[in-house]
Formats: C-alpha cells, structure tokens, sequence
C-alpha cells in the first residue's frame, strides 16, 4: 500500500469537502468576490471616497445635478451629483458602509437572539418552549416588512433602532433552527458524558451543544444576509429607516426618486444598482453554502 | 376535520389578542395621545378636556375593557386627519390592494411554476440553467427599485404606460376593480410586475428544489425503471405531491404582497390600503395606523385559516388526522 492509498483512507476533514465544492462554483466565487469587493470599498470609504459628502465644507450646491461621466458629465464627478451637489460615488461607498453594516449587526443581533431562545426552547422544553414558541408563531404570523416598519413609526429614525427593528423580525429564523438541532442533539452521548461529569446546565448548553448546532446556523445567517439588506433599503426608502444625515443605499434611491420625474435619473438609479449587485453577490454565496452544506435548511 | 378547524380557529383568535394587546400598549405608553392631537399652544384646562373626551382619565384597566368592546363591536375607531371611522377607510381602498396582490401572485405562479417544472426535469438544459441563474437576479432586485427603474423606462422614457393611479375601474360584486377595463389593465401593468418579479424568482426556486426532491423518491426510480416517460412522471406523479408546498408558499407570498403593497402602492399611486398606512404615517394619525394593525392581523389570520382548509381539502392525511 502506497502513500497515497493510506492517506485517502483517512475521513476527509468537512472543511476540505466545502473548499473543493467552492473550487467549482462559479456563481459562489462571483458571489464572494462581489460581497468581498463591497466590503472593502465600504471599509476603506472615508479613504477611497473623492469627498466626505456629509461634510458641508467640501459640498457646493453649484455643483448640483451633474450628470455621470458616461452620460455627458464631467469626470470630477464620475457617476454625477444629487440635487445638493454632493458626488454621488461618495455617498454611495459612505451608503453601502450604512447598508453592509446594519445588514451585518441585523443578522449578528438576530443570530445571537435566535439562537439563545433557541437554544433555551430546545433543552429545557415545557413552559420555555411553548412561550419561545408560541412568540414566534406570532412574529411570523405577520411579514417582516409590517412587523419593522410598526416598530419605526413608534421610535426614531437612526442606525441602531433600525438594527434592533430587523431582530425583533429575524430572530425568529434562528430560533427555529436552533431548536430543532437542539433537540436532536440533546439525546446524544456526549450531552449525556458532560452532565454525568457535573458540568451545569449552563455549561452543557454553551460549551457542548452550542458548538455542535453551529453549522446550520451559519449557513442561515449567510443566506438571510441578502434579505436584511433589501429590509433595511424597503424602511429606509420608506422614511423608516436610517436618518438623512447617515444615508444607506436605500436612503440615497429616496432621494433620487423624491426627484425622479425631473429627468435626473442618476441620483435613484446608480446606488440601486449597486445595491442590487450587493445583494445578488450575497444570494449567490449564500446559496452554494446552503446547496453545499445541507439543501433542506434555511429556505 | 371539524375538531381540526376550530383548533385553527382558537389559534387565529389566539394571534389577533396578541395583536390587540401589543396595539393597546403601544399606543397607550409610546407617547401621550393627547399632546399628538393638541396643538402646541393648548392650556392646560384644554388638555384636561381632551383627555376626559377621550376617556385617558380612567384607569387603564377599564380603558382597556372599552377598546376591547369597541373593537368586538368591529368598531377601530376614527381617522384624526379625515374624521371618518377608520374601518370605513380601510375597507374603501382594500379590493385595490387585494387585486394588485392577487394578480401579482397569479402572474408569477404562471411564470414561475412552469420555468420550476421544466428545470426540474431537464436541470442540466442551457435553458434550465439561465432561468435559475434569472432567479437568482430576480430575488437580489429590491421591489421598490425596480418600480422606480420602471417607471423611469417605461412612463418617463418611452411614455408607454402610465405611473400612477388605478385607470377606470367597474365594480364587480360592489368592489371596484381595474382588471376588467382596458385602462384599468394598462394601469395594472407596472406596479403588478414590480410586485411579481422578486416572487417569481423565489416560487422558481422553491418549486424547483421542491421538485428536485420529489424527483429523487425511489417511486420514480420505478416507474423510469418501467418505461414511464420523465415528462409523464414529473406531471402525474412528482407534481400533485408538491401541491401542499405550492399552496404554502403561494400563502405566504400572499401575504407579503399585502405587506410589500406599502411601498409598490407609494410608488404608483394606487390607491390602496398601503398606501393609506404611509399615509397615515406621514400625518401620524394614531387610529389609522393602529386600526391598520389589527385589521391585517384579522386579515392575515383568516389568510392562514382558508390555506388550514385548502391543505385538508388536497390531503386527506390532514383531514383525518
């Protein structure tokens, strides 16, 4: 028997499985590249940005309305300039900063929330588990957009209510999730080992099982990426969302269409655009890992 | 089977009481009522009055037990900004929000399902593939952009069909409807695509991964073992086994259109319950928002409770159980 015989009788590792799946998937590396490119740009913002938009000092309204460059405008502006005259490739990198950040603190807050009720529902059973489960039926009784956009008209606009409106939502998924894995995972025998050893409930459920549902949980978290940001875009474009002083893509497409029928085009239609190449980068990943990891979750 | 639709019905009934509660609450503690009503230069004798009119001055219990007879009574209570009771509103501009998700939902069922089916079977034909990579574009364009892209092409640009409004409607059964008009229809055209075109990505993947699933049971297996034709197998066999999943997508769809209406009717002008909520919203009128609530609680519930009855219509496994 060779080397090589003897190497391949050894389990492969899932993480090698995932990666030579990945090599394949061309959607999945376009996806990847897109989002990664996004958060770059949207990371380096301040950096990259021909101007801070948001700084009165740098914006002159005598530049308002200028067309991209493609379309006949001068190249000082690359993609033109909205009714303020601030350049709109700046506000769109400082946009997407809003957009991917509050799309990843959603899904980071909503996970985490999920997961605990989960988590809680799955182990302890009984009382926990109806009154988790019951509040979830509730939630998803009604749709999403509804549910955030009640929760905006009772508080105000600004980044960090946004993110919680999106939880109070989403939760619901990971809590789900998390419960049923839970409960499959309960039984097995090493749930079994480390109480018979003493660790306490606590312990049991954060250091033994947590671990062990981990996996569906990241892949739901990637595929429900992509849908908190069309959220966040729906409340923004509704006045719901983000404060005008910190515009997101959606916020800056309100913008434009405050404006639409006046023939300035550019102002709603290129921070869509780059907010649906965002969102179509995201769904292409996020639906190789769902494929790749386990077809049946998350849909 | 009727054991089974009371249990659903206890349910829905279970849902609105939440509702019902959560509305109270917030709109008894999230700001005072009164000084939303007042102008800002009202006396203290005038805000006492306001408050004793409006029945603040009891004590919550008791102010709870009348909003909740009111809202037995069926009455939601009436509009600040057009002094008319709020279920009147709703109830006016409902059959425009119901035949915009409705036909959205048909047209993208129409789509969607066929272009499922057919990928299903033949998954690795060039025309499979693109209509599944198309879905994937169609479920990242956020709806409220491309009603904007649409109306800038299609209304603004070419001057092709119209952006705002309903067109002429006739009335069906008392509702008034645009379907059955030829303006109304060119009117229907762009806010109904808006509203489609994410669904029907979404009903093209759901339905294909339903499919694909369905395809791989060993009955399958046996029935191409015996020289049954794909085609046959996956129209006679693997398909009415996804119907159940059909009817709970198309549901929830459904109900998201009714949601997603506040934006696709904002944008278009149609003239809706959606765009009433915005409305509302915009001159906070309390009532309205609050009776737009619960009324799509009910809505919603009734939506769940009529899908209940179609799975035990298709399965009788549901029906007996």
């Amino acid at each position: 028997m060779n080397i090589t015989t003897r190497m391949a009788s050894f389990p492969e590792r899932p993480a090698d499985g995932l990666l030579r799946s990945f090599r394949g998937a061309i959607g999945a590396q376009v996806g990847a590249v897109l989002v990664l490119l996004f958060a770059l740009l949207a990371l380096f913002a301040p950096t990259i940005a021909p101007q801070n938009p948001y700084d009165l000092s740098q914006v002159s309204l005598t530049d308002a309305f200028n067309p991209p460059a493609f379309a006949g405008g001068s190249w000082a502006f690359p993609l033109g300039t909205d009714e303020q005259g601030r350049d709109l490739l700046s506000a769109m990198l400082f946009g997407a900063r809003t957009s991917i950040f509050v799309g990843l603190m959603g899904v980071l807050l909503s996970a985490g929330i999920g997961t605990f009720l989960g988590l809680v529902a799955g182990y302890a059973g009984g009382m926990r588990d109806s009154l988790i489960m019951r509040t979830a039926d509730v939630v998803q009784s009604f749709p999403s957009i509804l549910i955030a956009l009640f929760i905006m008209y009772f508080s105000e606009p600004g980044v960090a209510n946004v993110i919680v409106a999106i939880a109070a939502v989403e939760w619901v998924v990971y809590a789900r999730t998390a419960r049923t894995s839970t409960i499959a995972e309960r039984e097995k025998g090493y749930v079994e080992a480390a109480r018979s050893m003493g660790a306490s409930t606590t312990r049991v459920v954060f250091r033994h099982l947590f671990p062990n549902i981990l996996a569906p949980i990241v892949v739901i978290a990637n595929v429900r990426f992509a849908w908190v940001i069309i959220l966040e875009a729906s409340l923004s474009f509704l006045g719901a969302g983000v404060p005008a002083e910190q515009p997101s893509l959606g916020r800056l497409i309100l913008n434009g269409y405050q404006i639409l029928f006046s023939g300035y085009w550019w102002i709603s239609v290129l921070p869509g655009l780059a907010l649906v190449i965002l969102v179509l980068g995201a769904n292409l990943f996020g639906d190789w890992l769902r494929e790749a990891v386990n077809p049946r979750l998350g849909r | 089977m009727l054991g089974f639709v009371l249990q659903r019905l206890i349910q829905a009934l279970l849902v609105i009481f939440v509702v019902s509660i959560v509305a109270f609450v917030m709109n008894r503690f999230a700001g005072d009522p009164v000084f939303l009503m007042l102008p800002p230069q009202a006396t203290a004798a005038d805000i006492a009055a306001a408050r004793h009119s409006m029945g603040l001055d009891q004590p919550v219990l008791v102010q709870y037990g009348l909003y909740m007879l009111d809202l037995l009574r069926g009455n939601l209570g009436n509009s600040w900004t057009q002094t008319r009771p709020v279920l009147d509103l709703i109830l006016e501009r409902l059959p425009a929000t119901l035949e915009l998700a409705m036909f959205a939902l048909i047209l993208a069922l129409l789509v969607g399902i066929p272009a499922a089916l057919y990928a299903a079977v033949r998954p690795q034909a060039l025309l499979a593939r693109l209509s599944m990579t198309i879905s994937i574009l169609g479920i990242s364009i956020p709806p409220f952009w491309l009603g904007i892209s649409f109306i800038l092409i299609f209304a603004v640009n070419l001057g092709w069909l119209p952006s705002s409004g309903r067109g002429a409607t006739v009335d069906i059964l008392g509702a008034p409807l645009s379907l059955f008009t030829l303006d109304g229809l060119i009117h229907l055209i762009l806010p109904s695509l808006t509203l489609s075109l994410f669904n029907m990505g979404l009903i093209l993947r759901l339905q294909y991964a339903g499919m694909r699933e369905e395809l791989a049971m060993d009955y399958v297996r046996y029935a191409r073992a015996r020289g049954v034709p794909m085609r046959t197998i996956a129209l006679r066999h693997a398909f009415p086994n996804t119907l159940m999943q059909i009817v709970t997508f198309s549901s929830m769809i459904l109900a998201q259109s009714i949601a997603f209406s506040v934006i696709t009717e904002t944008i278009f002008a149609w003239p809706g319950i959606g765009k009433l909520l915005i409305d509302a919203i915009g001159l906070n009128d309390r009532p309205l928002v609050m009776g737009y609530l619960i009324f799509v609680a009910v809505l919603f519930s009734l939506l769940s409770l009529l899908t209940d009855l179609v799975y035990a219509i298709i399965d009788p496994r549901v029906r007996l159980a």
